[in-house]
């Protein structure tokens, strides 16, 4: 069964292929949506749990297991990677589902001239254009031959001769304006720490005094601040070299950080195996389960 | 002084920040053995049979380019210098944007390179494999066969006409994985294939991971890092040390304005805790 869906398939073949495979999934879905509410929440928790089992069996057997003078591999092994990139292809559903409500939401928005439309506008502008330059870019780039561009359909001619021009608008959104935009608001997070600085680093507590101690150490460790105008005069062998400013922050961040960072992963894996112990055996409170079992 | 208007505040921020780059003053940086530890490891990498291709995972997108791109930037003059061949890879749809303006640097560095008489190409000394998507079992696969993981690299050419991925058909054939990330996907790269096949890992993480990769760094998992900006600068020092580099590059630029911006932010902490503890002695304000 494996092959079957694993065999790369081209042209009408593959066409066909995943026309049936759609009709199949539709059909499945169709018949679904007609049970009732009770079976598909039974279904649920029946699938929920075996899907977390291959992969808790998966691990849990050992690779190669000799039996007599037989060598016998694990045989879930061999669907493992066949799953998880099935896994990524329906994650990556979620990402047309958010283009559909962006479409949704700034639609409704330009169509109902509702307050702030503009925005509505810039967004299927950015949108398209964007989506545009991309494809051309990508389809037509730079650098092709005269000979290779004239083995191209006419039309595909026309655009392969604007590779320049594609590429010129590409570099301007993508850079000037997508890079250089998101590069823009995370920079704004120096202005927003700059007025914390000042207003809301208050010294109420004991705690307080060694959270602004640990951070002024950090500030000057970790620039030439520190390491070069304060004790940048100190030679990296001699005695008083444990007291660089260098020296100092890297201790706070191997011996105290590093215990507190330890602690943290440890107790985030036992909360993680915990939180997953229950959604596996559907104990979860949540959309599809009233009743806790 | 009690209460500065924000603006003030903020136009003296843009001051403290801008200036420093236009009066190019570079302060010296002091070196760091987390940045030596990831130069003598890049330096360490064997590829003299052929294989021991080195995997620069690129995750990063514009909003942290500012520290994320000197760092790549600073490896990749590194490896082009050294010859050390490699393969850019995203495995966040994010990233593609990294990963483009660290395949467009590469190409710069690499014409600067071949202009001085080290021809250095696109296909033979390193390839953008493009994004794909990953989780442990797909890397666990891409361990058993690379080639079958990466098909194409980003401009459509099969794998099998890239002379830089000759000789690489498993986990054994890497030499070693670079990680240059925003977000803890080292973690991934630890537990799918770097602690697995015993291949060395390095971290390029922004500031704010820094104190998060620690752990990582003390066990032994991962054997260096560029702990930001920072370490950017401290290992474009360490090129110009080794005649890999004239002169120290982006990352030591901004560390000066990082060195008075800091100054700045202590010196309003400062006076802020000044003023509250006046308003305290006046009774202006209750602990």
């Amino acid at each position: 069964m494996k092959e079957f869906f694993a065999t790369p398939r081209h042209g009408w073949e593959l066409t066909g292929f995943i026309t049936a495979c759609a009709v199949i999934f539709f059909l499945i879905l169709f018949v679904i949506h007609l049970t009732p509410s009770s079976f598909k929440k039974r279904m649920t928790i029946v699938l929920t749990f075996v899907a977390g089992l291959y992969y808790l069996l998966e691990f849990l057997i050992p690779a190669e297991t000799h039996i007599g003078s037989r060598v016998v591999t694990n045989p879930l092994t061999s669907f493992k990677e066949p799953l998880s990139t099935a896994l990524m292809i329906t994650g990556s559903l979620a990402l047309l589902l958010g283009v559909y409500n962006l479409f949704r939401i700034n639609g409704r928005l330009l169509m109902r001239r509702k307050t702030g439309w503009q925005n509505g506008l810039a967004f299927f502008i950015g949108f398209f254009s964007m989506l545009t330059m991309a494809m051309l870019n990508f389809y037509f780039p730079t650098g092709r031959t005269p000979e290779e561009i004239a083995k191209l359909k006419p039309l595909a001619q026309t655009f392969a001769n604007g590779a320049d021009q594609w590429k010129g608008w590409y570099n301007v959104l993508f850079y000037g304006g997508f890079s250089a935009l998101g590069a823009t608001v995370f920079s704004l997070l120096a202005f927003y720490i700059v007025s914390a600085a000042y207003r809301a680093f208050r010294v109420r507590s004991p705690e307080a005094v060694m959270l602004l101690a640990a951070a002024m150490i950090m500030m000057l460790g970790l620039t030439p601040l520190g390491t070069y105008f304060l004790t940048g005069w100190i030679q990296p062998d001699s005695a008083l070299a444990g007291l660089k400013m260098e020296s100092i922050a890297e201790w706070i961040l191997t011996i105290l950080n590093g215990a507190a960072q330890r602690a943290l992963i440890f107790g985030i894996a036992v909360g993680l195996i915990a939180t997953s112990l229950r959604i596996w055996l559907s104990l979860e409170r949540g959309q599809f389960f009233d009743v806790e079992m | 002084m009690g209460n500065i208007d924000r603006r003030i505040l903020y136009l003296i921020a843009l001051l403290v920040m801008t200036l420093p780059l236009f009066l190019k003053l570079p302060l010296p940086i002091a070196d760091n053995k987390r940045s030596l530890d990831a130069f003598d490891a890049i330096e360490k990498v064997d590829q003299s049979k052929g294989n021991q291709v080195i995997l620069l995972s690129v995750n990063f997108s514009p909003d942290t380019k500012g520290e994320s791109l000197p760092q790549a930037r600073a490896m990749v003059v590194h490896m082009l210098q050294r010859s050390k061949k490699f393969i850019i890879y995203t495995m966040s749809s994010t990233g593609v944007a990294g990963q483009q303006m660290v395949d467009d640097e590469a190409k710069a560095i690499a014409a600067e390179l071949t202009k001085q008489g080290k021809p250095r190409a696109y296909g033979k000394d390193w390839a953008n494999m493009g994004y794909k998507p990953a989780s442990s079992p797909i890397l666990e696969g891409m361990a058993r066969n690379v080639p079958g993981f990466f098909t194409k690299d980003s401009r459509g050419t099969p794998v099998d006409q890239l002379p830089v991925m000759d000789n690489i058909k498993t986990a054994d054939d890497i030499g070693m994985v670079i990680d240059v990330s925003p977000t803890a996907s080292y973690e991934l790269w630890i537990q799918a294939l770097t602690s697995k096949f015993d291949i060395p890992l390095l971290l390029a993480p922004t500031s704010v991971m820094v104190p998060d990769t620690y752990p990582y760094l003390i066990s032994g998992q991962a054997q260096g890092e560029l702990r930001g900006v920072l370490g950017a600068a401290e290992y474009e020092s360490l090129l110009v040390k080794n005649k890999m580099a004239d002169q120290s590059s982006v990352g030591t630029r901004v560390m000066t304005s990082m060195a008075a911006l800091n100054a700045y932010i202590m010196i309003l902490i400062i006076l802020g805790n000044v003023t509250y503890f006046r308003s305290l002695r006046k009774g202006e304000v209750t602990k």
